[in-house]
């Protein structure tokens, strides 16, 4: 008998524990009840011999830590629907802009120091996956302390409204025009800039001594190379004003950013970029730290850009199918203005 | 989910506010969990244990049962009975409840005519 009690006990315990201690009495006791009551029926029914009816009662009631969520009032659940789906935007945008910046800025700094070597591959991937966990962590912490909070309607004071509705990026012809003229007159300004320096400084401002900022050397090959492109990175952005952005064109546009990316980095590794002259010039005012600094940073701007370049790309590649999956008739929009 | 989990699903979302009107009008007359769920069951409204003594827990904490322990016995039970508050409800579920079952029974008639 002594025994049967104990197992009783230790399950009202166990059920008890979540609780605050004034609720878990009077649950503790109504628990008891439910269980006697429980143990009783069995032997009058017959359905479990007497010495096994406690063994049987608790074994149907099951998990205690179960039972207790059952009573509670709140689900077992870390974050409820409240306040799930802001959790789920406010982690996606941290993740997405914190752990590149902070891995970029890490591997930055491991260039700059000049400690590169293989184990640096491994390190960054260390970074970004305890930058990841780090900030999954603290995310949803808080955002489970919030959902514990008593709740206050102060949060749903800002009533939704069809406003709110995120826009449709690049789907209407005016935007895509903007677009167009804006990538129009950067690539005039990048050629007016490369033809400038090296022939504007003699020509027309008549002073003497100014010098080219790249090498007249690349003229034989390069910036007539870098010029071909821009005429492609012209006729590209043609392509996306007409079609907008598919697949096709967001591959494209990977290549064209190595074709931009991979030839200036290898140019600037070997010098060969700028008119000798001009970094002379430079040079004179730099220490050794920054003259070795300057060409890292460079790089990794060249490398950021492209990259980020490409990825704007292929998220609205991705966007654009998946939205054409979906067949909306209703809402298509004219494809010329 | 084959066919028999949802229909039990779609049985038990039935059923749910159901066994609240029916406790709320059983306790007019006070008992304790165990009496409760044997009466309900042989009255045929089924509900099972995990199902009524949470909800006993809840009702009573939004108002609707008032309770108090019975130690006159040798085992101390918790006895329940519905609240004033708790026969307003019952009176507004049940007349929905009877509404419902109209507007249910027009749908059918109409259906087979």
């Amino acid at each position: 008998m002594n025994h049967t009690t104990e197992l009783t006990d230790r399950y009202v315990i166990a059920a008890s524990r979540s609780l605050p201690r004034r609720q878990g009495r009077e649950f503790a006791r109504e628990l008891e009840e439910r269980i006697r009551d429980d143990i009783d029926a069995r032997v009058a029914s017959g359905s479990s011999a007497p010495d096994a009816a406690e063994f049987d009662a608790l074994a149907a009631l099951g998990d205690p830590a179960r039972l207790a969520a059952r009573y509670a009032d709140r689900p077992p659940m870390l974050i409820g629907p409240r306040w799930y789906a802001t959790w789920k935007r406010v982690l996606v945008i941290t993740e997405w802009s914190a752990v590149p910046a902070v891995a970029g800025a890490y591997l930055l700094a491991q260039f700059i120091t000049g400690e590169v070597d293989a184990g640096t591959f491994g390190t960054t991937w260390f970074v970004l996956l305890t930058t990841g966990i780090y900030i999954a962590f603290f995310t949803t912490v808080v955002f489970a302390a919030i959902d514990r909070a008593p709740a206050s309607d102060e949060a749903d004071v800002v009533a939704w409204s069809p406003r709110d509705l995120p826009a449709v990026a690049g789907a209407s012809p005016a935007e895509r025009r903007v677009g167009l003229i804006a990538t129009l007159a950067w690539l005039a300004v990048i050629v007016g800039l490369v033809v400038w320096q090296q022939f504007g400084p003699s020509r027309w401002g008549h002073l003497e001594g100014m010098l080219p900022v790249l090498d007249p050397a690349l003229w034989s090959f390069w910036l007539p190379y870098f010029l071909v492109l821009v005429g492609l990175e012209a006729v590209m952005a043609v392509w996306i004003f007409r079609s907008g952005w598919t697949w096709p064109a967001a591959a494209a546009n990977i290549v064209l950013d190595l074709a931009w990316a991979v030839p200036s980095i290898w140019l600037i590794v070997t010098g060969a970029l700028f008119a000798p002259g001009f970094v002379e010039l430079f040079e004179a005012n730099l220490d050794a730290d920054a003259q070795q600094v300057l060409p890292i940073l460079l790089v990794a701007g060249i490398v950021a850009g492209a990259l980020a370049d490409a990825i704007v790309g292929v998220v609205n590649a991705m966007r654009r199918s998946r939205r054409d999956a979906l067949g909306l008739v209703g809402t298509a929009v004219p494809a010329r203005p | 989910m084959n066919l028999d989990e949802t229909t039990a699903g779609h049985l038990q979302e039935l059923r749910r506010g159901t066994v609240v009107l029916a406790c709320l009008v059983r306790l007019r007359t006070p008992d304790y969990g165990y009496a409760l769920l044997e009466s309900l069951n042989t009255l045929g409204i089924l509900v099972d244990a995990n199902t009524l003594y949470p909800l006993l827990r809840r009702l009573e904490k939004q108002g609707l049962l008032t309770s108090e322990w019975n130690t006159d016995e040798a085992r101390p039970r918790k006895f329940y009975r519905t609240s004033p508050t708790g026969e307003l409800l019952a009176d507004a579920l049940m007349t929905d409840w009877r509404r419902i079952d109209d507007a249910l029974a027009g749908l059918t008639t109409g259906d087979e005519s």
